[in-house]
């Protein structure tokens, strides 16, 4: 589903190079639920933003559904982002002037769908995240959690091929980063792919596996292995 | 596009929305208010003048030596200024074409309540006809022995007959004949008697304001006092007239005991009667331009700040699928929905301003057409104004969304 094969990325200034992701090999099967950690400066925002198609890469390749990203216009990387990622942002990232219903709505208006399709994926989102009765709330009316839960709502409004999550729990208290957590779970059982960036060992653990960064190398580890690698970092 | 969204991001942010809908509805009444009034006057800088002005020369004598005799002297003025070759004829005349000098109301009736009708009245002689180079477009014309000739003070009589222009005998008396008809100069004056009526030509600015330029009236009388001379008005020969002005004004210094107080080719009367509109015509389209100019800086400065403010939603619109299209679009729709409410709100103001000074003006300055198109006008500037914080804001890279909140 997700593939990534010598994928690197340098940031060029007048002065300076800076490797930020070095040669990655990684294949995310559809259905996994994956953690991506590494220290501060690891390369771990870089990886997301490749991952999510949010900036491009000179070297390697990145396939995701089959489709080779390199090298696609700005316009086709919006539809790749709009149709095939959901994402899940650590300050959650809510539109503050639209209430729920037409925060969930965004991505999909993008994507061209009837008002009528919209409205029953919307309904049925916020359903999910247990927010559907505050549709038109507006989302400063909301707390930090449940604003994470119409995030998540949005983000699988409209079915992606995974879900990107970024630092998910990074602003919630432990009992809200619980719920979020619970809830991100409860998706990936209904199949739904989910790659997450955190830093938090206790969450990472949680996956199925943990993708490990450091200094912009990247060590794909299985869960057995996993567990052993988080305990011991 | 959508405009829901638009709409409720503008419900949110009311202040900004009412100050550019505020901003946009002033200019647009300022700019169309002043755009109509200029157009109309510029307007009349097409009017037809209706006589060969390039080719006709005033002159205006003084006495200040009283024991001379004024009648003897006109006569002389007459015969000499006749004798210059390339001067085809000459009149005296009370008024001047595009002065509107000695402009009164005349009357269909003597009751106090009759309406009066704007007009310019020239007292002259039989020649003014072909000075001017009027035609006869109805009755016959003033001949010499219908012109009554004298010093004002042994002279009491008065022309009983007079000829008017087309457009008066119009405003008097519609589409029947003026031949014939009785009208008032004054309300306790005695009646005259419209024998003719003559083609059109320009009386004068106060007249041009009010959509009456071409109201006059001609009486056959000339009179004189020993203080007071008429104006002479002079056709020469086409092209001539500003190579014989300094030999037509020496014939007049032959005559002792006065000097020429003005003289002037009518071609400059009327560049001077539209001079000083012009400029008022003028200023009000540099203000407008002005104005046009800081709005549109304005709506840029208010975008772009907008831009910077909302920084991180544009990049989460573009990380949600938005492409630059996309959030061009959306500044520049919400930009469009905004200045269509402000261009609603300036049109009626511009009405109301256009109606107050046509009442003060007695002169229509609407013009629908002038109206759509400065609206057209403020629409482009407002999407230019837009347009470059817009771009600004689709350039915004998507990845913003992963950095530190």
């Amino acid at each position: 589903m997700l593939r990534m094969e010598n994928v690197s990325k340098i940031y060029r200034t007048d002065l300076v190079e800076t490797h930020a992701l070095r040669k990655v090999d990684l294949h995310i099967k559809s259905g996994e639920f994956v953690s991506v950690t590494g220290p501060s400066g690891s390369g771990k925002t870089t990886f997301l933003n490749l991952a999510g198609a949010l900036e491009t890469f000179e070297e390697g390749d990145y396939f995701l559904d089959g489709h080779n990203v390199k090298g696609l216009s700005d316009d086709k990387l919006s539809e790749i982002r709009n149709q095939k990622i959901g994402f899940i942002f650590q300050s959650f990232n809510l539109l503050p002037d639209l209430p729920l219903f037409d925060n969930v709505d965004v991505p999909l208006r993008y994507r061209g769908m009837s008002a009528k399709e919209r409205k029953e994926r919307i309904e049925h989102a916020l359903e999910t995240v247990g927010l559907a009765s505050r549709m038109q709330h507006l989302p400063t009316q909301l707390s930090g959690g449940q604003q994470q839960r119409v995030a998540i709502a949005r983000a699988i409004a409209g079915d992606p091929l995974f879900l990107l999550a970024d630092e998910p729990t990074g602003n919630l208290d432990s009992l809200m980063a619980q719920q979020v957590m619970e809830l991100l779970e409860d998706i990936n059982s209904k199949g739904t792919t989910i790659i997450m960036v955190t830093h938090d060992d206790q969450l990472a653990r949680r996956a199925h596996r943990n993708i490990q960064i450091f200094d912009g190398q990247v060590s794909d580890i299985e869960k057995s292995v996993a567990d052993d690698v988080i305990r011991s970092a | 596009m959508d405009i829901k969204p638009i709409f409720l991001g503008l419900k949110q942010n009311k202040f900004m929305a009412m100050l550019m809908i505020i901003q946009i509805a002033f200019t647009m009444g300022v700019l169309s208010s002043s755009v109509l009034v200029a157009t109309t006057t510029l307007q009349e800088w097409n009017k037809l003048s209706g006589i060969p002005h390039e080719d006709i020369v005033r002159i205006s004598p003084e006495f200040f030596d009283d024991s001379q005799d004024v009648g003897q002297a006109m006569f002389n003025d007459l015969k000499r200024v006749k004798e210059i070759p390339s001067v085809i004829n000459a009149a005296p005349s009370n008024a001047v074409p595009f002065t509107a000098e000695n402009m009164i109301d005349v009357y269909l009736a003597t009751e106090e309540d009759a309406q009066g009708f704007k007009t310019v009245v020239f007292e002259s002689d039989e020649q003014i006809i072909d000075v001017l180079q009027l035609s006869l477009v109805d009755g016959r014309l003033i001949t010499a022995s219908d012109v009554v000739k004298g010093d004002i003070e042994s002279t009491p009589q008065s022309a009983a007959e007079v000829m008017i222009s087309q457009d008066m005998a119009q405003v008097l008396f519609g589409d029947d004949s003026a031949i014939g008809k009785t009208i008032w100069l004054a309300k306790n004056a005695d009646p005259v008697k419209v024998i003719g009526v003559y083609s059109n030509f320009m009386t004068g600015e106060r007249l041009n304001g009010r959509g009456k330029s071409y109201q006059s009236i001609i009486r056959p009388q000339v009179k004189w006092s020993q203080t007071q001379q008429p104006h002479y008005l002079m056709r020469v020969e086409q092209g001539t007239a500003v190579a014989l002005l300094e030999d037509i004004i020496d014939v007049f210094y032959l005559e002792r005991g006065r000097y020429i107080n003005s003289s002037e080719l009518l071609k400059r009367t009327q560049k001077r009667m539209y001079d000083g509109r012009g400029s008022r015509a003028l200023t009000f389209l540099v203000l407008s331009v002005v104005l046009l100019i800081i709005t549109g800086l304005g709506i840029t400065g208010l975008t772009a700040f907008q831009v910077t403010q909302k920084r991180k939603q544009i990049g989460t619109r573009r990380a949600l699928g938005a492409k630059k299209s996309d959030i061009m679009r959306y500044f520049l729709t919400e930009n469009s929905i905004l200045t269509l409410i402000g261009l609603v709100i300036g049109v009626a103001v511009t009405l109301s301003i256009t109606f107050e000074l046509s009442e003060q003006a007695g002169q229509n300055f609407f013009n629908l057409s002038v109206l759509l198109m400065t609206a057209l006008l403020l629409w482009v500037v407002n999407i230019l104004a837009v347009w470059f914080p817009a771009k600004r804001a689709a350039n915004i890279a998507p990845a913003i969304v992963t950095r530190s909140a």
